[in-house]
């Protein structure tokens, strides 16, 4: 279920991992730009920010700009808006993703993908892509919303959450799903039990995951470390899934990048999982990459965010272009959340992959 | 109204992210039918393609050990025709009822043969079968598997003459990349390099000839999933190039599956529904399909997998189905510190039995 603010997610209590963080605080760019103070973790200050917005001016051609050359040269579209600064920021964030996903990308193709080495590279390619990929983003945010008044809203204590969930798998006979979980938060501690069950077949999907969140700055920004397991059943085909992982992930609060970015966030995450398949009677285990990358916006009373999710074990697999290199990519997706009355709230997801996946849910607080 | 086109175009476009495969699976269906000079050739199964169809010619590259043409003769048609079949078993014989004349014109290629069939007793219909006298004898005999040849393609004759020197291959399975880029010129220089070997080569694509047009294997190879029967074993070739088999493939695979259940089955596909290194990700684009391929094999009985995609060599078993990951046909980049460069298996088989040993034959 997609908790708002800086608590977590756990639709799918996926993913993923690292340290944007660790990464970020050698990047110039992300160390802030003089319009925020990153030794308070205190957003900019009002009249910087004021400053900022009178610089940028969103519009239709920065956002252009921003959305072809700029997946090439980050920052372009801000730049367009008037905002030098921060498109140069965003220039320099997309450079540290390149950087990042070149140390890994480079290696492996040279070496075949080596099975001695995939283990180092492949998380570099990942990551630099997640922040590559991000960089981008935020630069049609910037170009598109000058920057917007919305930080995050605080996530309850507990809240649950049901839906449904529709999942076109023409490899599968299942569609529709009934979708429950919850999120208990103790302090920096959370645990996020849920489950898919299929109501037209016999698969079943059912997870636990706990999460310590082990940094957190004042504007929304921080750090999470989970593990996680969880019983996969297709029962029609007779095989089960065990899987047990451990992942980080971060969330950069992209304000402290410039104004135009105020109201927008940054996730990345990494980890690794192991699955256990049993198929007949047998047993075959098998490592499980896990990274995720996602650019989102805050609502007031809700949030969204677009991502590229990794993995290939959910319901939802790895996207088919029918081009040559099917098979590494994983799939994106799109989801928000918002609360309706202190109480209840709705929650939205749609990912496209190796499946078609939708899913509707209420959320209440307690 | 732009609404609906941007919904129609976004169903589309989510359609062919979900069945990638779909059109390639379908495609299949229109392989080794032929009309010329009066007559109609279907080949059985799709197992050739027709490279050349003009009155009183015909020539098939064959996707199978053994073939069945059915020929139906409209009235005032071509009665004498030149058969030539590329890619066939090199001791293949045609058999064809009592009232065809069949004149053997021999081996214009080591794998090819050539006939001069003659319909003049046959009235409307006619069954032309080739292969070898020993196909529907149940005794032991050994394969070779291979693939990935792509940007090694000036260096494979190396492979071949080593298959060459054993003469107990009966034929090759190849399980895709043949090209780098799939071009019509890349295809046709394989099949220039393929004149060496001694015997016939059945293959599936890889994702490589993906970036050719699909017309290219259609003309030049045939059908891309398929299965054959030789001595009693049973061969299944099946199209991943894009990680993932069609749903289409699923269906036909289960028909395969029942008519082998108690044969020995080989499967060949490109790219290995699981990738052992499992955090390089190079198998299957859903590791929930690959759990329920595995299923399906290990409930149909499949003896062994083998898949390439991957430059290099393993070995490992799934759901109690050994797996054979060879990719050694000289494509770069080779898979480094892996201890093994260019290479193919011979694999030898007693029909009915098992799969007695699967053995690497090193080249470098």
């Amino acid at each position: 279920m997609a908790a708002p603010g800086i608590a977590m997610e756990g639709t799918g209590a996926r993913r993923a991992i690292a340290g944007l963080l660790v990464l970020a605080a050698a990047s110039p760019a992300l160390a802030g730009d003089g319009d925020s103070d990153p030794a308070a973790g205190a957003p900019a200050t009002a009249a910087a920010v004021d400053a900022a917005v009178r610089k940028a001016k969103p519009g239709v051609v920065p956002v252009l700009v921003a959305t072809v050359p700029g997946l090439f040269a980050s920052g372009a579209g801000t730049w367009t808006a008037g905002d030098k600064a921060t498109g140069a920021g965003l220039f320099q964030l997309q450079l540290l993703g390149l950087g990042i996903g070149s140390a890994g990308a480079l290696p492996m193709f040279l070496s075949g993908a080596s099975r001695r080495t995939t283990a180092l590279t492949m998380p570099l390619v990942l990551v630099g892509s997640g922040i590559f990929l991000g960089s981008w983003v935020a630069d049609i945010y910037a170009s598109a919303t000058g920057g917007r008044d919305r930080a995050a809203f605080p996530a309850p204590d507990i809240e649950g959450s049901a839906g449904y969930a529709y999942v076109h798998d023409p490899q599968f006979d299942y569609a529709s799903f009934a979708v429950v979980d919850a999120d208990f938060r103790w302090g920096a501690w959370r645990a996020t039990p849920s489950a898919w069950i299929a109501v037209d077949d016999d698969t079943q999907r059912l997870r636990g995951e706990g999460a310590w969140t082990f940094w957190r700055r004042g504007d929304s920004s921080f750090a999470e470390a989970r593990a996680a397991a969880t019983l996969h059943r297709t029962g029609d085909y007779d095989f089960d899934v065990y899987t047990v992982e451990v992942s980080a992930l971060g969330r950069y609060a992209m304000e402290r990048l410039g104004a135009p970015l105020r109201g927008s966030f940054l996730e990345i995450g990494i980890g690794v999982g192991e699955e256990i398949y049993r198929i007949d009677g047998e047993t075959f285990s098998v490592d499980l990459p896990i990274a995720r990358a996602g650019y989102g916006m805050y609502l007031g009373r809700g949030e969204a965010q677009v991502y590229y999710d990794h993995r290939h074990d959910e319901l939802t697999g790895g996207l088919g272009t029918g081009l040559q290199f099917d098979g590494p990519y994983g799939h994106f997706g799109v989801e928000g959340m918002y609360w309706l009355t202190d109480r209840w709230g709705v929650e939205a997801q749609l990912e496209i992959g190796s499946a078609l996946t939708g899913r509707l849910a209420l959320l209440w607080a307690l | 109204m732009g609404a609906v086109k941007l919904a129609i175009a976004a169903a589309l476009l989510s359609g062919a992210c979900i069945r990638p495969a779909e059109d390639r699976a379908l495609a299949d269906l229109d392989i080794g039918v032929a009309e010329a000079g009066g007559a109609t050739f279907t080949v059985a199964d799709g197992h050739a393609s027709v490279r050349a169809a003009g009155s009183g010619n015909l020539a098939l590259w064959g996707q199978a050990p053994s073939l069945r043409i059915d020929v139906a003769l409209a009235p005032g048609a071509e009665t004498t025709w030149d058969l030539r079949v590329f890619n066939a078993m090199p001791d293949a014989v045609l058999t064809a009822p009592a009232n065809v004349t069949v004149i053997d014109e021999g081996n214009p290629r080591p794998a090819a043969r050539r006939w001069t069939v003659v319909f003049d007793g046959v009235e409307d219909s006619a069954v032309l079968t080739i292969g070898s006298p020993d196909a529907a004898m149940r005794d032991p005999f050994r394969f070779a598997y291979m693939a990935d040849i792509q940007t090694g393609v000036d260096h494979v004759a190396d492979l071949f003459d080593r298959m060459n020197e054993d003469e107990s291959i009966r034929f090759v399975v190849m399980g895709g990349d043949l090209t780098e880029d799939g071009g019509r010129d890349e295809l046709d220089r394989v099949q220039l390099e393929l004149e060496r070997l001694q015997v016939p080569m059945f293959a599936t694509i890889g994702n490589h000839e993906l970036f050719g047009p699909d017309r290219v294997w259609e003309d030049l190879v045939g059908i891309r999933n398929f299965h054959f029967e030789f001595k009693g074993a049973h061969f299944t070739l099946v199209d991943s190039a894009s990680a993932t088999l069609d749903p289409w493939v699923y269906d036909r695979l289960d028909d395969w599956l029942d008519v082998a259940r108690d044969e020995v089955h080989v499967l060949a596909t490109h790219y290995p529904p699981f990738d052992p290194i499992g955090v390089r990700q190079g198998g299957f684009r859903s590791r929930k399909e690959a759990g329920k391929l595995f299923s399906l094999l290990a409930g149909g009985g499949v003896d062994t997998l083998f898949a390439g995609h991957i430059h290099s060599y393993y070995a490992f078993e799934v759901s109690g189905i050994p797996v054979y990951i060879s990719g050694g046909g000289g494509a770069d980049p080779k898979e480094l510190l892996d201890g093994i460069d260019r290479h193919y298996l011979t694999v030898d088989v007693t029909p009915g039995l098992r799969i007695e040993q699967v053995g690497v034959v090193r080249i470098d």
